[in-house]
């Protein structure tokens, strides 16, 4: 089920971009970049998750490395006075 | 250009509770809960001072550079490049909050309705909405808001009479007895989602005088602060703070203890439809403003064209962000307020600086924009020059929102002599909150016919100017 919906999602987004493209012929220097930029990411990702490929996102570093300090400070000075 | 919008000062308000309120529904009260336990309905407090120092930052912002965003007005303190590097902080802020609310209404989803749709598929039928919103502007968004949130506020400020029957005050007991430590973190946790607000600072030309946009502001995060303060209470006496602090969505239990005789049940259906849609337009409001940040950073670009390549890219990266919703949920409690705490007040003293500083740039940036702007935006001006003249008076609901935290540090204090002190404080915490509410919606009513009559005064004027 999981690959089939990438690939059906990935089809219609290139479709999209197709019909995007056309408009963007006649966009600016910037707004051009803008949808470049967009489209490539998004790509990316698209073809990320139809091989299985995890990316790894800033959230993700929050959540590995800054959420773990914040919690055993919390349950350092927190916890003894909940208790 | 996308920020010259003009909304109602009422939709404003109700735009601000729905900004604030419907994280309720949400993960915020389980992370508060777990730290504060009983007194949980005491962490609102100074996310509710904090939402009004934002409120008066819009007020200063708006007042000197008026028909300005908080980004363009960014670009001209700071200069292109320097304008540039705090916007792009502030449009990978806008990214965070709008992944982190995509994320979470599609595990909601997940958990109660569509259990064993795959998470992608949820997240998908979600952009589709969002993709459709995308191509409006926040007066759509604003009207709609307006038709939810509203109901979703009462049916929440009814939960005590819906509860009556599940309802024990002594599971309230003992009331702040919380140590002044997790207490105040609990009123950090709370203070991330109340961070929310400065987003609105991407509409601030939508409403033409600054006083009543203020106002506004104020009524809108009181309200939502009040209704709050009521929700967290009433969970803490229908289901005692264990309950509340071990699951995952509190309220949604909440709501699902409500029998209404033996015939009108699944009263969390009605409400659950209430505030699916609220939650869908808060976060409409930050894609909105996601979309406003880019176009600052691009120069006033219009960025609305780009909806669909802004959506899928919402959509894959609010896939790949969180794998469990443990991980949001730690994401939400111990990340999130770093980064609003890191971020927000930075950002916020550092534009009150320079704009203080710039007192000449500003005043000459106001008349090269006089020159350019339409009929509407020389009444702005117009209104604000007035604002100038008048020195703003210290607000009453400020007053009774610094005496509802003055009684918390009381109760606190005096929590070791006898209960009863607590729980007089703790009834005067809730009266002072009550007050500032009324207070707040007198000023806002008062804004509201001062901004009408400086409207009427100015119109003859601007007629003759035409003749």
């Amino acid at each position: 089920m999981n690959k089939t919906f990438w690939v059906i999602f990935l089809s219609i987004y290139v479709v999209t971009l197709l019909y995007e493209y056309k408009k963007m012929k006649r966009a600016s220097n910037k707004e051009k970049g803008i949808f470049y930029a967009f489209s490539l990411l998004c790509l990316f990702f698209i073809t990320a998750a139809l091989f299985g490929i995890k990316v790894y996102m800033p959230m993700q570093f929050f959540v590995d490395y800054i959420s773990p300090i914040t919690r055993s400070l919390a349950n350092r000075y927190l916890d003894p006075i909940i208790k | 250009m996308i920020t010259k919008q003009v909304i109602d000062h009422r939709q404003l308000a109700w735009l601000t509770a729905s900004i604030l309120i419907t994280e309720t529904l949400a993960s915020i009260p389980h992370g508060l809960a777990n730290i504060s336990k009983t007194d949980v309905w005491f962490t609102q407090i100074i996310p509710i001072l904090y939402a009004l120092l934002i409120a008066s930052f819009f007020y200063t912002v708006s007042k000197k550079f008026p028909g300005k965003n908080i980004f363009e007005v960014t670009s001209l303190l700071l200069g292109n490049w320097g304008g540039k590097a705090v916007n792009i902080l502030f449009f990978l802020y806008i990214w965070i909050i709008l992944v982190r609310d995509v994320r979470e209404i599609s595990e909601f989803v997940g958990f109660f309705l569509l259990s064993e749709t795959p998470s992608e598929v949820i997240l998908f039928l979600f952009i589709l909405v969002m993709l459709y919103y995308g191509k409006t502007s926040i007066e759509v968004i604003a009207r709609v808001n307006a038709l939810f949130v509203p109901v979703y506020l009462l049916a929440m400020a009814f939960l005590p009479v819906l509860l009556a029957n599940e309802i024990n005050p002594e599971r309230a007991l003992p009331i702040l007895s919380t140590g002044f430590l997790p207490l105040g973190t609990a009123n950090v946790i709370g203070l991330s989602s109340y961070g929310d607000l400065l987003v609105l600072g991407a509409f601030l030309p939508s409403l033409a005088d600054t006083r009543l946009f203020k106002a506004s502001v104020r009524y809108g995060t009181l309200l939502a602060g009040v209704v709050i303060t009521i929700v967290l209470f009433v969970a803490i006496v229908a289901m005692g703070a264990t309950i509340t602090s071990k699951f995952y969505y509190p309220v949604y239990l909440l709501v699902e203890q409500i029998h209404i005789t033996d015939f009108l049940d699944r009263v969390e259906v009605l409400l659950f439809s209430a505030w699916f849609p609220a939650f869908t337009l808060k976060i409409m409001v930050l894609y909105s403003a996601f979309f406003i940040c880019l176009g600052a950073i691009f120069n006033n670009t219009d960025c609305r064209k780009f909806n669909i390549q802004g959506g899928v890219f919402i959509f894959l990266t609010s896939y790949f962000s969180f794998e469990r919703i443990n991980e949001l949920a730690h994401f939400i409690k111990y990340s999130l307020p770093l980064i609003v705490l890191g971020f927000q007040p930075a950002f916020m003293l550092l534009i009150y600086t320079v704009s203080k500083l710039s007192k000449k740039t500003t005043h000459s940036n106001i008349e090269i924009t006089d020159g350019q702007v339409d009929e509407s935006e020389n009444k702005q001006v117009g209104s604000v020059n007035t604002d100038v003249d008048k020195k703003p008076k210290a607000c009453r609901s400020t007053w009774f929102t610094w005496s509802a935290l003055a009684f918390v540090i009381l109760g606190k204090v005096l929590h070791s002599f006898s209960m009863w002190f607590a729980i007089a404080c703790a009834a005067a915490y809730f009266t002072s909150l009550l007050l500032a509410l009324w207070f707040s919606y007198q000023t806002f009513r008062r804004s509201r016919r001062r901004s009408l009559q400086e409207n009427v005064q100015h119109e003859p004027s601007l007629e003759g100017a035409k003749g």
